[in-house]
């Protein structure tokens, strides 16, 4: 009879034991994860305050982008561009630039990298282009904090 | 405890997703990008791309550049659907010598799962150094028609990768285990899924613990892409017609509108109007040329309308064509509809689904990640069911953490309930706001312990009501007395306030006091909702009044304090403005309280003003 008794204390004891164990890991795993959690917040945040602005960045390089064919386009045609149009060019720049974001330079006649290039179009060699190299840039590329934020729209030469 | 991670191996697009702390979440590639495009090439070096920079020189080597290979892979040469596919390929596609396919890129042959591989190789090792540790185990998904020789070859082409594949598991299964649709009761469910290269129709049903495929149907060649297409040579068609220019042979121009396209096609799943800008698209003799077309939604409609109706006619038939065609169900014995892939979030598509059916879909989860998100989920329970744990997210729900249905707050001056604690914040919580006094000289405060979501405290449940007294002689406002809620697991509220010149304390602890009934819950927040409009006009008045009492009281100590300094004539104007003001107080009306406050505001400056002007020459 008092064995059972001492029986059941020592099941009742361990199942106790068992709980604390349970609560006390649990707790430690709460704990753990909010400290975690904070760390990658953390991480996430200094990600969402680089690349937070990337869709508008994107958005204003379009139209820097659409300035630059203007100034050109006048170019072509023997006319001097709009003084205007330059320092709007020239406001954008400096906007992108405080942004961390940099164009990426392309020289023609250097070679395709899929890094930083992306092919549009190609152009058949000749003697002056040679074969994988650039032949005309369509579209300028941007780096934002040295990532690829897109990619010089090129022509290649077959 | 090593993680299984979930993919999602698409025809166009790939994507990745593990399940952290009972959380789903998609990893981004080493681009920076959450998915990641399915196609790989042999560049003219002999370097092997795969990702985004494959795609980025198909142009320059279209016969080396491998995309789509999910419809190849685990086919026969000889089947038809091979044949079709062979005609839209810009690679090379051979028999191989067991009668199935083998693609050419650079001077060898691979097989389709030899190139499914290296796209999966490419997520394994972004994952991993993306999760700072080695991955070996993944689940993939495949499409739910995909037969035992596609389902071999896709889980071969994960072991190429040196995944140890887990398991294979359907892509509806898995878009329907993101919504935890496993967890409801026995149910049908259909999964439209509409992505950029294909659309395909599942009716799943869910019976005890399995969720089995009833039939398959949709359409291996229609897909967003093609609503691209339809938006690009409406507008080629609209810019010849109203300036005579054919710009589709422009390389650069085609270029910026495919962009546009995908953009203003995007921008009208949000509004009912875009614009497709493009300056200096071409130039003619005359100078140069600009795009600027106005696209409706209706308009954006009515160019796919008939791709639409088609998917529509595809569901009808999955459902409710005899087996082994469909499942031989009825649209209304169909419980949940659950959307997936980027073009279902154009509204006309959701609208049609739900015309269908009559109800709601689900669509809560980013649909191109739907699908790895579930794949993760099943990766998880696997990874428990090993360890003989309960999959995390589970967890959570066993440690029922409650919520505080009602604000906790306490009375303040003008019978305004100031609240401490938010309804709906999880408990175990506690807050500390610090208060003062509203009189001069007041030696003790009320602490009036409250309950309920209306702005006055007249309004709410009272819960206890305590004194703190003791508190030192001072002007009012100076007197800080803290107030602490603090409401344990077991929903019992202790109230402490603390008086920080003397730290004398005074507390109460109330019990039970999250367990309200939920009848009584609903009937306060009802009420609460009710007189929201009204309330918040008491509290601004209130608010005003005590703006303004405040402002009448510290006029008149600076009326005293100044003494004779000040001139007669501007002590009778303030004198006079703190009657007027007064005035407007005693006629409740905030308009008139708070211009009558702002006159003596202004008014009172006058004493500083005179007091500096005479000080002047002492300087």
């Amino acid at each position: 009879m008092s064995e059972n008794v001492e029986n059941k204390k020592d099941d009742t004891l361990e199942k106790i034991k068992a709980e604390r164990d349970e609560y006390l890991n649990g707790w430690k795993r709460a704990k753990a994860d909010l400290i975690n959690y904070q760390k990658e917040e953390a991480a996430r945040l200094e990600q969402v305050a680089k690349f937070g602005a990337l869709d508008i960045v994107l958005e204003v390089l379009g139209i820097l982008h659409g300035i630059e064919l203007g100034i050109k386009t006048a170019k072509e045609a023997g006319k001097e561009p709009s003084e205007g149009l330059l320092m709007l060019k020239k406001r954008m720049e400096d906007l992108i630039a405080k942004r961390g974001i940099a164009k990426i330079s392309v020289v023609l006649g250097e070679e395709f990298n899929p890094e930083i290039h992306e092919a549009v179009a190609v152009v058949e060699a000749t003697e002056k282009l040679k074969s994988g190299t650039i032949a005309e840039v369509l579209e300028p590329g941007y780096t934002m904090h040295s990532r690829v934020v897109k990619a010089s729209k090129v022509k290649v030469v077959k | 405890m090593p993680k299984i991670i979930g993919i999602d191996l698409g025809t166009t697009y790939s994507a990745v997703a593990v399940v952290d702390k009972g959380t789903p979440k998609i990893l981004e590639n080493s681009e920076g990008q959450r998915t990641t495009p399915s196609v790989v090439s042999l560049s003219k070096g002999g370097e092997r791309l795969v990702g985004v920079l494959a795609k980025r020189q198909a142009v320059t080597n279209p016969k080396n550049t491998i995309f789509s290979v999910k419809r190849l892979i685990g086919r026969k040469f000889s089947d038809p659907a091979t044949q079709k596919d062979k005609s839209l390929l810009s690679y090379e596609i051979l028999e191989s010598k067991d009668g199935g396919v083998e693609i050419k890129m650079g001077d060898k042959s691979y097989k389709p799962e030899q190139i499914s591989a290296m796209v999966l190789a490419k997520l394994k090792s972004d994952t991993e150094s993306r999760l700072g540790e080695k991955i070996q185990d993944a689940v993939i998904t495949v499409p739910a028609y995909f037969d035992d020789s596609q389902r071999q070859a896709t889980k071969n082409a994960g072991e190429i990768a040196g995944f140890n594949v887990r398991r294979i598991i359907n892509e509806p299964t898995a878009a329907a285990l993101a919504y935890g649709l496993e967890k409801q009761k026995d149910e049908q469910i259909v999964v439209y899924d509409f992505g950029g290269g294909t659309f395909d129709i599942s009716v799943l049903e869910k019976s005890g613990d399995t969720i089995e495929v009833k039939a398959t149907g949709g359409d291996t060649h229609l897909g967003g892409d093609d609503f691209d297409k339809r938006i690009i040579e409406y507008l080629i068609q609209e810019y010849k017609k109203s300036e005579g220019i054919d710009i589709s042979k422009d390389p650069l121009a085609v270029q910026r509108l495919k962009e546009a396209a995908e953009r203003v096609k995007h921008e009208l799943s949000a509004s009912v109007e875009a614009e497709v800008n493009l300056p200096y698209i071409t130039s003619t003799a005359e100078g140069p040329k600009h795009l600027l077309i106005k696209l409706t939604r209706a308009k954006l409609e009515s160019l796919v309308e008939d791709y639409i109706q088609k998917s529509i006619e595809l569901v009808l038939e999955t459902v409710t064509a005899k087996q082994p065609k469909g499942a031989g169900l009825k649209l209304s014995d169909i419980d949940e509809i659950v959307l997936v892939g980027g073009q279902t979030r154009m509204p006309a598509i959701q609208e049609a689904v739900k015309k269908l059916f009559g109800k709601e879909p689900h669509k809560g989860i980013n649909p191109d990640e739907v699908v790895a998100v579930g794949a993760a989920i099943q990766a998880e329970i696997l990874a428990a069911k090993e360890e003989g744990r309960r999959p995390e997210g589970e967890v959570k729900d066993m440690l029922l953490l409650d919520v505080t249905p009602l604000s906790f707050g306490i009375e303040t001056l003008g019978g305004v309930f100031t609240r401490l604690i938010d309804k709906n914040t999880t408990i175990p919580t506690s807050k500390k706001q610090v208060f003062s006094t509203a009189a001069d000289s007041q030696t003790s405060v009320e602490i009036h312990v409250l309950q309920g979501e209306r702005e006055m405290a007249v309004d709410n449940k009272t819960l206890a009501k305590f004194i703190l007294d003791g508190i030192p002689p001072a002007p009012r406002g100076l007197p800080q007395v803290e107030v602490e809620f603090d409401i344990d697991a077991n929903g019992i509220l202790n109230v402490k306030a603390i008086d920080k010149a003397t730290n004398k304390e005074q507390s109460v602890r109330i019990e039970a006091s999250t367990s309200i009934s939920k009848e009584e819950v609903e009937k306060l927040k009802r009420e609460a909702a009710e007189h929201a409009a009204e309330d918040k006009k008491k509290r601004e008045l209130i608010e005003v009044r005590n703006k303004a009492e405040n402002l009448i009281y510290s006029s008149e100590k600076a009326l005293k304090d100044a003494g004779d300094k000040a001139p007669a004539n501007i002590r009778e104007e303030i004198s006079g403005k703190i009657k007027a003001l007064r005035d407007a107080l005693s006629h409740n009306n905030a308009g008139a309280i708070e211009s009558a406050a702002e006159d003596l505001t202004k008014t009172v400056q006058k004493i500083g003003e005179a007091m500096y002007k005479n000080g002047k020459p002492n300087v």
